[in-house]
């Protein structure tokens, strides 16, 4: 049996695997900079149809693990296009995300991605301060060599969030 | 007659129906506030379900001070001064845990006390004999605290009345439904840093009209006739209701709450209560809602809030309330977040004097008026002897 922590041995299997570690890197970035730039279109083609999105994050008063935000892939658009319909404060910063890929686990047409990220804002005075910090819990699909997000859930760490936003992290 | 409304010039309309923005940025009027409204009203700060067990407790912030609210091994809940009576020491200095052994102990001299705040060890007391210091004769300031439908309030004034006379019967009844038919417990806390005066965010609890702010209220409220004419109710004391009306979720493509409506809910509706000064309970039939403010400064304000399901909900239900809660409220729906923002835009301006006055002069049948505001600043200059209209009068 192949060690998980070496690159298998066999060459086309090798490069499969790099191709498609490369490609959910890839789209992994993908999500961060269509949220940076708040392509929210972009950002929510990148799930599956029955594709979820959650954020959860833990208060060291409640013993179970609050969610903060649970939608469908469609009900996501509907509240992305809401901000068409409302100024909405969050859209007076510019986002800057950073990410860390650190954990990739990949069964044929599966795969698991964990990604630490951090967000940070900057005002219209040109201020930067980090607004938000966690990890991304994605789980993906491959469907006729396209990788799409089952399911992307934010272990959100930072629980005061200023200013707050109803938009996906 | 008006002559003109310009935030700077005084309204020429009576005088309960404007307000001198000084109220909300006058270092002064912050500090008699704290005094005399925070450090004399029963304040809640808790849900007993978030002490479940002996030895739990939680640190709250009243009046400017630290508080402790604690589970006794007897099972009561009580409340001190978080602070050793030796040097002053904070006793406990994290937001929530469990006592080790039921026992309060300093970690800077190893004074320690038990559930009741009696001393039960000093080290080394053999001291202090010369003194006649001893354990017996120390204790923790006791703090008052009671409940009413598991909501826990304390008063820091030792010599007011009770917290049932402090509500009323009238503000009870209306609190029935739901927090008199069920038992509630807490799935959802989280903290806002609030720029802003504590008492705008009040204000935003406290009329109907701004919901025309809200992406979700202006169509599945505002728009509806029978909200608009739901009545607003002044109690003794400060406080308020607002009767119940229907929400018309599809009107926004969000589901109906005609399932698992909370016991004293009609499916859909909408009721809201507040309690003087700070507490909003809020009741969107299926979930409720708690607010509670920390004033910090005169221009800033912690937010609590707080999400509250039934207790025993199977898994499904719990999830389906986590769902609704998280639709409109938490940090991540759409209401709260637009409150904040407004509050915080007005801050700026009150704290710059840009903005001298605000009109509270609404006068329409039903939850547009803004006779709640009135009756909300009549209680404030009851108790802490300033005019609204006029900080120096």
């Amino acid at each position: 049996m192949e060690s998980p922590h070496r690159l298998p041995t066999s060459g086309c299997r090798r490069l499969t695997m790099t191709y498609i570690d490369l490609t959910l890197r890839r789209l992994i970035h993908a999500s961060a900079r269509h949220l940076d730039n708040r392509d929210y279109v972009g950002f929510v083609d990148l799930f599956a149809p029955n594709g979820e999105y959650r954020v959860d994050a833990k208060a060291p008063e409640l013993t179970d693990t609050m969610t903060w935000m649970e939608m469908t892939r469609d009900e996501l658009a509907e509240r992305c296009k809401q901000l068409g319909r409302q100024e909405w404060e969050i859209t007076s910063y510019e986002q800057t995300r950073l990410l860390s890929i650190d954990i990739m686990d990949v069964d044929t047409d599966t795969a698991h991605t964990s990604t630490g990220f951090v967000i940070y804002h900057t005002d219209t005075d040109g201020a930067t301060q980090c607004y938000a910090a966690g990890r991304y819990e994605d789980d993906w699909h491959r469907s006729s060599d396209d990788w799409f997000l089952t399911a992307r859930r934010v272990d959100l760490k930072t629980r005061l969030l200023s200013p707050m936003s109803p938009l996906p992290l | 007659m008006i002559e003109r409304i310009d935030g700077q010039t005084k309204p020429t309309v009576p005088t309960t129906h404007f307000l001198d923005n000084r109220i909300y940025s006058d270092p002064k009027v912050f500090s008699e506030e704290l005094r005399r409204i925070f450090a004399t009203r029963w304040k809640f700060v808790c849900h007993a379900g978030e002490l479940t067990a002996p030895g739990d407790f939680r640190v709250f912030q009243v009046g400017g001070h630290e508080i402790i609210v604690l589970r006794g091994v007897d099972n009561e809940i009580r409340s001190f001064y978080n602070t050793c009576a030796h040097r002053g020491t904070q006793l406990v200095r994290q937001p929530a845990g469990n006592l080790a052994n039921n026992r309060l102990t300093c970690f800077y001299h190893l004074w320690s006390y038990d559930d009741h705040g009696r001393c039960v060890t000093i080290p080394e007391p053999d001291a202090y004999k010369r003194q006649g210091i001893d354990k017996s004769k120390v204790g923790l300031r006791v703090v008052r605290v009671e409940s009413i439908f598991d909501l826990v309030f304390v008063n820091l004034d030792q010599n007011g009345g009770s917290l049932e006379e402090y509500l009323g019967d009238n503000l009870i009844d209306a609190m029935q439904s739901p927090f008199g038919a069920t038992e509630l417990e807490v799935f959802h806390i989280h903290r806002v840093e609030l720029k802003a005066n504590w008492k705008l965010f009040v204000e935003t609890n406290n009329e109907g009209y701004h919901e025309l702010l809200h992406t979700l209220n202006r169509t599945t409220a505002v728009a509806v006739e029978a909200y608009r004419k739901r009545q607003w109710r002044c109690h003794d004391n400060g406080h308020l209701s607002l009767d119940e009306a229907l929400i018309k979720y599809d009107a926004n493509k969000l589901e109906g709450r005609e399932e698992h409506t909370l016991p004293g809910m009609q499916p859909n509706g909408h009721v809201v209560v507040n309690v003087f000064p700070d507490v909003m309970l809020n009741c969107r039939s299926t979930v409720v809602r708690i607010d509670s403010l920390t004033p910090v400064a005169p221009d800033k304000t912690v937010l609590e809030c707080r999400g509250l399901g039934v207790r025993g909900d199977s898994d499904p239900v719990r999830q389906l309330r986590i769902r609704h809660h998280n639709q409109v409220w938490g940090p991540m729906g759409c209401n709260l977040a637009e409150d904040i923002w407004a509050t915080q835009a007005q801050e700026i301006n009150m704290a710059a004097g840009t903005s001298r006055y605000s009109v509270i002069a609404r006068e329409e049948k039903g939850s547009m008026d803004d006779a709640p505001l009135r009756g909300f600043y009549a209680e404030w200059s009851r108790l802490t002897g300033y005019q609204p209209a006029d900080v120096d009068a």
